[in-house]
């Protein structure tokens, strides 16, 4: 018996975790459905019927969809290091690489999914009903300008979600919320330490040093310091760090963790 | 069939096994006694590869249990003492885990549903304790893995819940499969439990069959106390006297005396069973 990986187990798997979780994903759908609901009803009874275009409901949803997609994993998998309730999928007969990809395939893809399409669907259904209010549709406010980085960007906090998940046993949002700052702040203090030093170590005065750093993206996404090698550095290692150890970690240590998980 | 072999394991500094050596084998239901803290619960999670031991190793048709794999997982099933169900109808339940268990019997599972007047339609979160633990009962024994644990199976049962357990223990039994039921309640399962293992801090004190303790200790019902048992204990008619058996007559274990025996006279019961 293949005791790392097989697919029709993990078929198997992903299909008793879809049955058993379908309902909480459906809730999870209809919530997101009210607030859209509530963004039409607000505009209104509270503007007297003003118009909410397509791109400012797609950034809502998208924010929305965002928070879901970072609430999944508490909400569908938070029992699993629990020391009684967590026993049960423990010792359900597959492997943890399984378990593992069967819990990626609901939290970060299926679950995405369904939320986005019941975005989409409510404001749809509510763009027919009243076209004056929800003028034109969501998805055809600058969906296109959503990039592949940018989807990657929120993929990386997910992880980071997910690894808090498995990693803490109690209060979990607020201690990987915690983790994460700390995590930023210490990367944001070594860098900009490392660019004060580079900078103004250099004697050069006549360095412009104007460059608008409101976030680390913002500093990932510069080139101006292409030419300096101390600075092109750091933002490679940076960028290795955010872009390659962090999600890395991130999903390794959560399967660490499912595979050495102990139920005291 | 399970092997445990000077195995230690230790909660941070508290020491729970030092050293033990254990072996089950198919065809048996064993009786897992001792003391609240013992550490009956803690053994039956490292069977079933829920902790993983300091030092040592145990096996299960040679699996290391720690590493869980899936051919391990699918012959055996442990229920723990609290038993709490998820909020789905306990066949939908059944049908999504069944397909796991290579010999998943669903017709056993809904026929012992039946003995135990549970309702299959209903969530496990709208049954009670005892109702939950009877409906996990009946999924675990219809898999019909090689080896069941059961933490504390009649906490929570009613007595003629008990005295159906029993029955559907018994019958549950076969030549294949190995059954350890941790208890306190030695009286719920007395007479279905066969060998005995007793732990004690740090140890298994005992590990023998119901035919073995009967070769070498005798229980005796007398009307007075007598210094010279290993162990007396008060009961209807006088006492249950405990005694080593020299003149090799065979008389009914009584566990519950059985266990108190070997707890206030750890060395000398040792050194009977060992003869």
């Amino acid at each position: 018996m293949n005791e790392i990986f097989s697919f029709k187990r993990y078929s198997k798997l992903l299909t008793k975790e879809l049955k058993e979780r379908r309902i909480i994903i459906l809730k999870m759908a209809g919530i997101v459905s009210i607030i859209v609901l509530g963004i039409w009803l607000t505009s209104i009874l509270l503007k007297g019927g003003t118009g909410v275009s397509p791109s400012f409901r797609l950034s809502m949803m998208l924010i929305i969809l965002v928070i879901t997609m970072i609430a999944a994993p508490f909400n569908l998998y938070k029992s699993y290091n629990h020391p009684k309730k967590g026993i049960d999928y423990a010792l359900l007969p597959a492997s943890v690489y399984e378990k593992f990809f069967s819990m990626l395939t609901i939290v970060v893809i299926i679950t995405p999914i369904t939320i986005f399409a019941a975005l989409m669907l409510t404001d749809f259904v509510l763009s027919i009903i009243t076209p004056s209010v929800f003028y034109g549709f969501a998805f055809s406010g600058k969906i296109d300008e959503i990039s592949f980085s940018s989807i990657y960007d929120v993929l990386i906090v997910q992880w980071a979600f997910i690894f808090g998940n498995f990693l803490f046993k109690k209060s979990k949002i607020t201690k990987t919320i915690s983790l994460g700052i700390g995590i930023y702040l210490v990367l944001g203090l070594i860098l900009a330490s490392t660019v004060k030093s580079v900078v103004f170590g250099q004697g050069d005065n006549s360095v412009n040093f104007s460059m608008e750093i409101n976030n680390l993206s913002d500093f990932l996404a510069n080139n101006s310091y292409d030419e300096e090698n101390k600075i092109r550095l750091l933002l490679y290692t940076t960028k290795t760090i955010v872009y390659y150890i962090i999600p890395i970690g991130c999903l390794g240590g959560t399967l660490l963790k499912m595979k050495n998980q102990q139920y005291y | 069939m399970l092997k445990i072999d000077n195995l230690s394991f230790s909660y941070s500094k508290h020491e729970v096994f030092k050293g033990i050596t254990l072996e089950l084998d198919c065809g048996k239901i064993y009786g897992l006694l001792g003391q609240n803290g013992v550490g009956k619960t803690t053994l039956l999670k490292i069977i079933s590869g829920l902790l993983r031991p300091s030092s040592g190793t145990c096996k299960l048709l040679n699996h290391f249990t720690y590493k869980r794999e899936p051919s391990f997982l699918q012959e055996l099933f442990f229920i723990p003492e609290d038993f709490a169900g998820i909020d789905l109808e306990i066949y939908k339940y059944a049908d999504l885990r069944g397909m796991f268990y290579p010999r998943y019997d669903k017709n056993k599972f809904e026929k012992t549903l039946i003995d135990f007047e549970v309702d299959k339609k209903v969530k496990f979160t709208k049954l009670s304790f005892g109702q939950q633990k009877k409906a996990i009962i009946s999924f675990a024994l219809a898999t019909n893995t090689k080896l069941i644990l059961m933490d504390e199976p009649s906490n929570g049962l009613d007595i003629p819940s008990k005295t159906q357990l029993r029955k559907i223990i018994a019958q549950a039994s076969t030549d294949e499969s190995c059954i350890v039921l941790s208890t306190h309640q030695v009286r719920d399962l007395e007479n279905i439990i066969d060998p005995i293992i007793i732990l004690d801090t740090n140890d298994v004190l005992l590990n023998a069959s119901i035919e073995e303790i009967s070769k070498k200790l005798k229980f005796e019902l007398r009307e007075s106390l007598d210094e010279k048992a290993l162990y007396n204990e008060p009961s209807l008619g006088g006492y249950i006297s405990v005694y080593p058996n020299t003149d090799n007559i065979e008389t009914k274990v009584n566990i519950e005396a059985l266990f108190n025996t070997v707890l206030t006279n750890k060395k000398i019961i040792q050194l009977i069973l060992n003869k």
